[in-house]
């Protein structure tokens, strides 16, 4: 089966729209836009048409909301309004067909929500002989329900942003519903549910004809099933309570596993926040004695040209002789006072020696003042030199120092960055508030597992009373020759009911461990950990297990974004191959929830399901992609299939969607 | 493996069970593969018609089966 055209009018932005895909054997169509354009409400129309429905979970809703409001702005008072979408359909050997469904509305008052539903109709013109042409279907629901059942729909037309929900156990009666609409064995069951109660009718028929003591017996029967029906619909009521607890408790405790993530991230948040001061102090520290070396060396470093040229005036100095000698002239008058030289030897009084000493003392009389400042100079002239020349090297080490700080803090600030953004919105009160949640729906849910096992007591207790009230009644019957041929009636009945209940235990067992194999077989083609996981299983329950072959426990929360998908689309491809069927699939945001490494994968995944030989009709799949999922490396990965690319934009001005450019 | 609604057909046919029950029983599967989606089918009076039809067929052992 395969879309070969969509035809929308007056659908929400889709005032008129209509899009060609191709019938070959792997037809493969993408639609790219933007948020908003109308990639959405393209799916919903298809679902609409279809289905009645806008999607699984959305069976109700008001049928105004989907006027195009362009259109209900352009309609004057009075004006009929019609929504319209149409399929046109190949069904291979069956045919073609042309399916319509649409809603008439009447503009009521001027404004655009003005509108009243005058009515709705579902259309089905077929062709299955040329020569006839195209024949309107008498009963569309009935032929549509059979050409594409409504409990397969949603796992056809889907939007991949609810991947994930695919396989939670609340999901488990989609699951059952969709396996056994295989070969028919819902109907099956519903000839036993119905032989059941048939078969009951006709052990009250018993009793009513058996005489006053089988009246009264026939009475209390129908107390006791009364009694049993209502046990039944309690437990019912308390299955579903069970497993909507069930789910509570294990988003709680998927959320309890965010917290045990979020006091993780705030312990390593702490780590690097540490990690981050210390560097910083490090900087700090090492910035400070930057300063101080500044401080101390900066102005000797901004006089090192001054020095060189008073160091230069000194020398000179010294060439003139205007600078006194390395001793001071009091040391030279001392010594000559005491009669000494400056080798240690004694002075004799007016001898040579004496006389040189006393001519350098009155040479060096007259020195300047300058010569004297310049000699005192040279002792702090000699410090500031030696600090400027060991300067390089303090100054590399404190820079380094700076640097190596600076970057541990960068480094630091980059983890600490990203962990806070991870913790953004968290707080104390929240997570106790989850931890709450989990801790009452653990409390309840143990209560209602304990009503439930008390009421499963109760119809066990009904059950064989009834049983017995029904064996009285078969013995009231025996004697009395009138209500043996009724009795003879009702032990057939039994005896049908009971085969038949055997065979949709033996069938319903052999389809789902059937679909479970191909399960199976297509998710393990698609992922790369062919040796990880143990065959998929679909227990009685109709829930879908995967568990790691390692580990003897379920999985199934464990899988990735892209093993999830993987499964689910798997389970399409899976139920159009065990069906016989080949259904088109029309995915909304399909890689929306997945990461960019593994889009790439899950995109080469889909165009491997596309090549599936699964029938001689091929696949037909439509994707609804945002720009950003439909990037250059999955439009790589697609390319070898050859998409038909369209374009969906938005016209702001006109609020209408259009159809772009073909790619 | 195709399924389709012959499988249970064949199924019931291939039984290996009373003549009468199965004739019954692919009676009733008729029935409810023609009205599947038929709300409120009057489903009693025609279950009871075929059983009526097929019960008289049916002989009966000790242990309720034939």
């Amino acid at each position: 089966m395969k879309i070969t055209r969509i035809h929308l009018e007056n659908f929400r932005q889709h005032r008129n729209l209509e899009i060609e895909l191709d019938n070959s054997r792997s037809s493969f169509t993408i639609l790219k836009g933007r948020n908003g354009a109308g990639k959405t409400n393209l799916l919903k129309a298809i679902t609409w048409v279809m289905t009645g429905k806008l999607a699984k979970d959305e069976s109700k809703f008001d049928l105004v909301s989907l006027v195009s409001i362009s259109a209900a702005k352009a309609a004057a008072k009075g004006e009929i309004i019609e929504v319209l979408v149409r399929l046109d359909i190949d069904l291979g050997s069956s045919g073609m067909a042309q399916i319509e469904r649409s809603a008439r509305f009447v503009k009521s008052g001027d404004g655009i929500q003005d509108l009243d539903v005058s009515g709705t109709n579902l259309s089905v013109m077929s062709l299955e002989d040329k020569s006839r042409g195209y024949q309107k279907e008498p009963n569309p629901d009935l032929w549509l329900e059979k050409i594409f059942p409504d409990r397969f729909s949603h796992y056809f037309l889907f939007d991949g942003e609810h991947l994930h929900k695919f396989f939670k156990d609340t999901e488990a009666a989609f699951v059952k519903k969709a396996v056994l609409e295989i070969a028919n064995i819902d109907q099956l069951e519903k000839l036993v549910e119905h032989l059941g109660i048939v078969n009951q009718n006709l052990v009250k028929e018993i009793g009513s004809i058996a005489g006053v003591k089988g009246e009264e017996l026939r009475k209390d029967y129908e107390f006791v099933e009364k009694k049993i029906e209502s046990i039944v619909e309690e437990l019912k009521q308390k299955e579903v309570s069970r497993v909507e607890l069930d789910e509570q408790l294990t988003q709680a405790r998927d959320k309890m596993g965010d917290i045990a993530a979020i006091q993780k991230d705030i312990a390593l948040r702490n780590q690097f926040e540490g990690i981050a001061q210390s560097a910083s102090n490090r900087g700090q520290e090492a910035r400070k004695e930057l300063n101080s070396w500044a401080f101390k060396v900066g102005p000797a470093l901004m006089l090192s040209a001054q020095i060189g040229a008073i160091e230069l005036e000194i020398e000179t100095a010294r060439t003139k002789k205007v600078l006194p000698p390395p001793y001071k002239p009091e040391a030279l008058e001392e010594l000559l006072s005491q009669a000494v030289c400056i080798c240690g030897r004694d002075l004799e009084p007016n001898s040579d020696s004496c006389k040189h000493v006393e001519s350098l003392l009155a040479k060096f009389a007259g020195l300047s003042e300058i010569g004297t400042l310049l000699s005192e100079l040279q002792q702090p002239l000699q410090y500031v030199k030696a600090r400027i020349d060991g300067s390089p090297e303090t100054l590399q080490s404190t820079q380094e120092r700076i640097k190596s700080a600076l970057s541990d803090e960068s480094k630091a600030m980059e983890q600490l960055s990203v962990i806070k953004q991870k913790l953004a919105g968290h707080d104390d009160a929240q997570i106790s508030f989850i931890a709450k949640k989990h801790d009452e729906a653990k409390k309840a849910l143990e209560s209602l597992i304990l009503q439930i096992g008390s009421l499963e007591r109760q119809l066990e207790d009904q059950r064989e009373r009834l049983a017995l009230i029904r064996k009285d009644i078969e013995n009231e019957a025996t004697s009395k020759e009138k209500s043996r041929e009724a009795l003879q009636r009702q032990r057939f009945a039994e005896a049908t009911l009971n085969t038949a209940r055997g065979m949709y235990e033996n069938f319903s067992d052999q389809v789902r461990e059937k679909v479970a194999e191909e399960l199976n077989e297509e998710f393990q083609s698609m992922i790369w950990k062919k040796n990880f996981f143990k065959p998929v299983q679909i227990d009685d329950d109709y829930r879908v297990l995967v568990s790691p072959k390692k580990f003897d426990v379920e999985w199934r929360n464990a899988l990735s974004a892209g093993e999830t998908a993987c499964l689910a689309f798997a389970f399409s491809l899976t139920l159009s191959n065990v069906a016989g069927f080949s259904y088109p699939m029309v995915v909304d945001s399909p890689l929306g929830r997945l990461d960019s490494e593994v889009k790439e994968f899950v995109s080469s995944v889909l165009a491997k399901a596309l090549e599936s030989e699964i029938d001689s009709e091929g696949k037909q799949i439509l994707l609804l992609m945002t720009d950003s999922e439909y990037d250059a490396d999955v439009a790589d990965a697609l390319a070898h299939m050859k998409p038909k690319v369209w374009e969906i934009v938005f016209d702001e001005e006109n609020a209408e969607s259009r159809l772009g450019a073909i790619k | 493996m195709k399924a389709n609604a012959t499988i249970v057909a064949r199924g019931i046919a291939s039984a290996d069970c009373d003549p009468a029950i199965k004739k019954c029983l692919l009676a009733l599967f008729n029935f409810e593969l023609e009205n599947t989606n038929i709300k409120n089918p009057q489903y009693k009076e025609k279950y009871r018609d075929v059983i009526e039809l097929n019960a008289s067929n049916w002989i009966e052992d000790s242990s309720g089966k034939k």
